[in-house]
């Protein structure tokens, strides 16, 4: 098993719809054994807190420019396209914890 | 862990114990050592720990704790419990041998100066020996006779026996097997070849006996003398057909060998005043006399017509089967009265109905029996075991103890001693591990065949939990006794029955189903949560803090129920009510009752039961130094559980009737306004605020749930509301989402201020968490009372 994976998520206030996500994104990758640590925060602290972050989850718009990839949340408050960002999601950070 | 001392090993023990963070100053009291010595310890104590993947957890002004993996660890406790070599209860070594010394040779005087030198220690030592032993003593009737001459015991010849039969079933465990093997010896060939046998002799006798007890007599006896005992019994039960069990076979070879040693010595037991000269079983006479020849064989003494007459009474109040005597029906049909009686009391107090079960009468019955024999002989039997269950069940002892008291009392009996409430408990204890819900319902319908049984399956299936005492139909309600039942589920409309009654369908729908859940719900709140008579009495003045209530007299009875809480029964005419004593110092609690009624003084013990077992409440109680505070915490036990995140009732709307979004999102404005003073106001900027967040991005999160939230500045404090519509509304009408997130019939509404306190956060997201799963939002919606949601939102 590779490093652990530290994942960003991040919402309007970073108590709601990121606390429901991150608890998915959780679930999902627990069940795949891929190691990773989530925390939660506000779109607007995003910015500050990204020293050692490997991936963010946003489910608002992230207004700026990063290097780290980042995904939408929408789709896991949705519903709809789900599975395929829960899966592009862990790919990337097999790639990134065995990397 | 062999490599702990016994202190190291008590320690740990004491630690086990714990469920909270405990002073280390606490444990060094108990153990009577300084705080440094225990802190060197748990270096020790960790690494030992360690192998179990434990630790001892410490933290600063609160103490230390052991973690909780540990204490669920079977293996660890197994060990623990093997390995222990618990001090012996109440007496010490050095006390219990002289104890030992002046019961046995009870004619003689002996000096302080001959014990000093004996034991190599000094006179004061000594002294206080004595002081320990004279308490220990009294219970007995027995006295400490000191004068010019030295000193020795005093008291009849019985009482005598009788402390040294307790003083023999001892709980010690000194490791000092090679005596045993020596005797063990004396049978087998060889310790390798421990199971063959020596001619003339057979190893099973002694293997009724438990290494302690062997080992106690042995202190005493002469091995010769006790495997001549053994023998003899083994022959009694053969050839007068005596059957008995372990802990009245060790009493009676204990009791013969007493007598034995006493009758070698010139000591007789006094012709008993109540003497019972109508010997109703002639074959257990017979087993008697026939112990008294092969002892006049053997030893050449002749115990004499009152010993035998002593034996026979004490192998009558041993053995279980009875044999044909008049007196032999009265007495069972008398203890099926106190086995009766005994179950009404326990049921009461502890407010559970025992099932019909034949094998809980059987049991006690078997008991009672030769209880009530005893009892008539005034023989007292050890119970080697009462050590053990007061450690694993004192509440269930201790409301026995209650009981048997009443019982005695209703039935003019002598008391009956902790050792047999202890046996009784027993009966009782397992009764209620097999109960496994706290929660009894009883179902009835027109005739109590057919659909009712069918409700009744499908009822134990729909909740495991419950208990179904019965189905009956609506005729026979009226003849059934309610008391231990929750409530009724009936699918016919009833009269008042006393106890609650839900009507549902035969067929269980899921409206039903919502209501029986609540019900379950609000009937364990009554029974874990409620004191409503201690309440009921109780004001600040009868609240004692570190000090006892001022009364004349003695108490009628005083029962511990575990080592944090006890009971105080006080027949007063004065004052009527409950007191709590509050003592701090001695980490105890004790429940006053001052009362002469009965059912009253029973409602009093229900609840001082309940609160026995509510750790919790004890913990608070006795750390709050605030006689308010402890009234509040009475008032109302389930404070607490509200606080765990969930919003109260008066947050909860269900059944809100809207048609779209913006009429909702005016609503809330409104419901928050009606909860901050401060919002009513700008309730305008509010309601921009919760649009800009919905316009930034989707804020529900699926299975028909919304978060409608704001981190905002123009609110004080935090603001939770949970809204239950009565229709779904549309909640992204310009998006193609799919319906089960679009269509909204749940919003948790919160506002928090910039300065959001840390908890408070939490205590939101884990709302959030229980909102996302699917299962809680479908209880939520299907949920007949807002008590029910909120202990969704709790559990």
């Amino acid at each position: 098993m590779g490093r652990t994976v530290k994942l960003m998520v991040c919402c309007g206030s970073g108590i709601a719809t990121s606390t429901h996500v991150a608890a998915m994104v959780r679930e999902y990758m627990e069940e795949r054994r891929i190691p990773v640590t989530i925390e939660t925060c506000s779109v607007q602290d995003l910015a500050n807190r990204l020293t050692g972050c490997d991936m963010i989850l946003s489910t608002t718009q992230v207004a700026f420019g990063t290097e780290i990839p980042v995904f939408s949340g929408v789709p896991l408050l949705i519903g709809v396209g789900e599975e395929e960002v829960l899966e592009a999601m862990a790919v990337k950070m097999k790639e990134i914890s065995e990397g | 862990m062999e490599n702990l001392n016994n202190r190291q090993r008590e320690f740990l023990e004491l630690l086990m114990k714990e469920t909270d963070f405990v002073p280390i100053r606490y444990f060094a009291e108990k153990l009577n050592v300084s705080t440094k010595t225990l802190k060197g310890d748990l270096k020790l104590l960790g690494e030992c720990l360690e192998k179990f993947e434990g630790e001892i957890v410490g933290k600063t002004g609160k103490g230390i704790c052991i973690s909780s993996n540990v204490k669920d660890n079977i293996e660890f406790r197994n060990q623990l419990r093997t390995e222990a070599r618990r001090p012996p209860a109440g007496l010490e070594e050095r006390k219990a041998e002289i104890t030992r010394e002046l019961l046995l040779a009870s004619e003689q005087y002996t000096s302080i100066q001959r014990l000093a030198d004996k034991f190599y220690v000094g006179k004061t030592s000594i002294v206080n020996d004595l002081k320990a032993i004279e308490e220990w003593l009294f219970p007995f009737g027995l006295k400490l006779e000191k004068n010019n001459r030295g000193t020795r015991v005093y008291g009849k010849e019985e009482n005598i026996r009788e402390a040294i039969t307790s003083l023999l079933h001892r709980e010690v465990s000194r490791p000092n097997t090679s005596t045993i093997y020596t005797l063990l010896g004396g049978v087998c060939r060889s310790e390798g070849d421990a199971l063959q046998c020596a001619p003339g002799y057979t190893y099973g006798k002694l293997v009724r006996l438990d290494e302690a007890t062997l080992q106690n007599l042995l202190d005493v006896f002469y091995s010769e003398d006790i495997m001549f005992v053994t023998e003899l019994l083994e022959e009694i039960q053969l050839s007068e057909k005596l059957e008995m069990s372990d802990v009245y076979y060790k009493n009676l070879l204990t009791h013969i060998l007493i007598c034995i040693q006493r009758v070698r010595s010139g000591k007789r037991v006094e012709k008993s005043e109540s003497g019972y000269s109508g010997r109703t079983e002639p074959e257990r006479y017979a087993g008697a006399k026939r112990i008294a020849r092969r002892i006049w064989e053997r030893y050449g003494v002749d115990i004499g017509e009152e010993e035998t007459e002593y034996i026979y009474q004490y192998i009558c109040s041993l053995t279980t089967h009875g044999h044909s005597a008049w007196n032999e029906k009265m007495k069972s049909e008398l203890s099926g009265l106190i086995a009766e009686g005994l179950t009404d009391y326990v049921s009461k107090i502890l407010n559970i109905r025992f099932p019909r079960e034949e094998s809980l009468m059987a049991g006690l019955l078997m008991h009672i029996k030769p209880l009530l024999n005893r009892l008539e002989y005034r023989i007292k039997i050890a119970n080697p075991f009462l050590e053990e269950m007061l450690e694993n069940y004192p509440q269930m002892i201790g409301v026995c103890q209650i009981a048997c008291q009443f019982v005695s009392e209703e039935f003019h009996l002598p008391p009956i001693s902790i050792d047999e409430s202890a046996n009784l408990a027993t009966y009782y204890q397992t009764m209620l591990v097999r109960q496994t819900s706290p929660v009894t319902v009883l179902v009835v319908c027109h005739s109590g065949f057919g659909t009712s049984q069918l409700l009744g399956a499908r009822l134990s299936q729909e909740f495991p939990s419950i208990r179904i005492y019965d189905v009956i139909s609506s005729r026979r309600l009226r003849e059934m006794d309610m008391a231990g039942i929750d409530f009724v589920i009936s699918t016919v409309p009833l009269d008042v029955v006393g106890v609650p009654y839900l009507l549902v369908s035969s067929f269980l729908l899921d409206s039903d189903i919502a209501a029986i859940r609540n019900g379950i719900y609000l009937t364990e709140q009554k029974k874990t949560a409620g004191y409503p008579n201690v309440y009921a009495s109780l004001t600040e003045k009868f609240i004692y803090m570190n000090k006892k209530p001022s009364g004349d007299g003695k108490p009628y009875m005083e029962v511990d129920l575990q080592k944090k809480f006890g009971i105080s029964i006080w027949k007063s005419k004065e004052r009527r009510g409950a007191a709590l004593c509050i003592d701090t110092f001695r980490n105890k609690v004790t429940g006053f009752i001052f009362e002469t009624d009965k059912e009253k003084i029973l409602k009093f013990l229900a609840e001082y039961y309940q609160m026995a077992l509510d750790e919790a409440l004890l913990m608070r109680m006795l750390s709050g130094r605030d006689k308010k505070e402890i009234l509040k915490m009475l008032k109302d036990p389930g404070r607490k559980a509200e606080c765990s995140g969930a919003p109260g009732e008066d947050d909860i709307y269900v059944d809100i009737q809207c048609e779209a979004k913006e009429e909702l999102m005016e609503l809330l404005v409104d419901l928050i306004a009606k909860k901050r003073p401060e919002a009513e106001k700008r309730r305008k900027r509010l309601l921009n605020l919760l649009w800009e967040r919905e316009a930034e991005a989707f804020t529900g999160i699926g299975n028909g749930t919304a978060l409608v939230h704001r981190v905002t500045g123009e609110i004080d404090e935090t603001v939770v509301l949970l809204v239950r519509l009565k229709s779904s509304v549309d909640w992204a009408r310009e998006k193609n989402y799919p319906d089960r997130v679009r269509l909204v019939r749940l919003v948790l509404v919160f506002l928090v201020p910039l300065k959001k306190p840390q908890e408070e956060t939490l205590r939101i997201k884990e709302l959030v968490l229980k909102l996302g799963k699917e299962e809680n939002v479908e209880r939520i919606l299907s949920a007949s009372a807002k008590s029910e949601i909120i202990r969704i939102l709790s559990e």
